[in-house]
């Protein structure tokens, strides 16, 4: 990644850094509507998506001094909304991940499921919509949010490769959804 | 490798960002949020940010934790033994000692004067057990006293054996077990 990226809005960080409460409130609306969408994705209630984007702003505001220009902004803000969210979901103790009864007999190749499917994006969209909870999300990180395996297995706390067979998992199911539309 | 499904995800990201947060609300958030933010941090004891005191603390709690529930657990482990044990000695002598005080009881040969002098020895020996059980509960040198104890007993059994002695001079009906100590 160029320095040029990440040093993004370099002025309004270091600003806020010192406590200028406008110059905060200047970043706050730079990035409040993307990172009220990744909270929309991840907890899909409107009121809690709003609790969420709160706290994390104000983790972020707080522990802005640790912000480093190790990665952009938005993807250290968005990591943080990421990890609220991912707690909150805990809390309502809903599924991060997806357990089937019938796991042990889904094959791994999905070749003949979704060679022929219409890639059409309001498919994807309906089609995520009916996935159960824990492929949902594990669809929006690494499809959508753009997280690597590594990645997504700290964030859920699991393994890479139970990372990776729930993605595929996820994938094969949103297709064969996408082929019955 | 990313498929050709992935790619077009990818491609079309944006179409993910649906929702919007209006003016009102996310003035309303900024505000939570500013007032949060600008909230003063708790101050902590500067004693305790120093890593070297937070290490000296933890080990210092350890090691009491450590002692004080080692030393408990022995002293429970301890009087559990030194209870069982007594009581063991105490259910043994005093079968023998019960014996022995009913042939005395039914002995028509003793006199007076010789029976008198016994029941002093024996309280003067009830009353050295005591003392001997008292200094047992302060866990002090357990051995030593629960040898004096038997030796308390052994005492009491002499002295009856020997006072039947002189009334029975030619015929002991003791039995075996007991005068066989």
């Amino acid at each position: 990644m160029s320095n040029a990226i990440l040093f993004t809005h370099k002025d309004l960080i270091e600003r806020s850094k010192q406590g200028d409460t406008k110059t905060q409130y200047k970043l706050y609306a730079l990035y409040v509507d993307a990172m009220f969408n990744v909270c929309m994705r991840m907890v899909k209630i409107r009121e809690d998506a709003e609790d969420v984007l709160q706290e994390s702003f104000i983790e972020a505001f707080k522990n802005l001094n640790s912000f480093r220009y190790e990665s952009t902004f938005g993807s250290w803000l968005k990591r943080i909304v990421i990890n609220r969210s991912i707690n909150h979901l805990k809390l309502k103790k809903l599924p991060l991940i997806a357990i089937e009864e019938n796991d042990y007999w889904i094959q791994n190749d999905d070749n003949n499921v979704n060679d022929n499917i219409d890639l059409d994006i309001s498919k994807v969209k309906r089609g995520i919509e009916s996935l159960p909870q824990g492929y949902q999300t594990i669809i929006n990180l690494y499809l959508i949010e753009g997280y690597d395996h590594v990645e997504i297995g700290d964030i859920l706390e699991i393994s890479v490769s139970t990372s990776k067979s729930q993605y595929h998992r996820a994938k094969k199911k949103l297709k064969e959804i996408m082929h019955q539309i | 490798m990313k498929d050709e499904f992935e790619k077009y995800v990818e491609s079309q990201k944006s179409e993910f960002d649906v929702h919007n947060i209006d003016e009102v609300d996310r003035l309303r958030l900024w505000s939570n949020i500013v007032t949060e933010v600008s909230k003063p941090e708790k101050k902590v004891i500067p004693l305790w940010k120093k890593p070297v005191f937070r290490v000296a603390a933890s080990i210092v709690l350890l090691i009491g934790c450590t002692l004080f529930f080692n030393i408990s657990s022995d002293r429970s482990t301890e009087n559990h033994f030194v209870n069982e044990e007594l009581n063991d000695i105490d259910t043994h002598y005093k079968l023998l000692v019960n014996n022995q005080i009913e042939l005395i009881k039914n002995n028509t040969h003793l006199s007076e004067p010789d029976r008198e002098d016994f029941l002093s020895l024996i309280d003067d020996l009830d009353e050295e057990y005591n003392t001997l059980k008292e200094e047992l509960k302060l866990g002090i040198n357990n051995q030593k006293i629960i040898e004096a104890i038997i030796n308390n007993y052994r005492k009491k059994i002499k002295l009856m054996e020997d006072l039947l002695n002189r009334s029975y001079p030619t015929n002991n009906t003791l039995d075996d077990e007991a005068i066989t100590l």
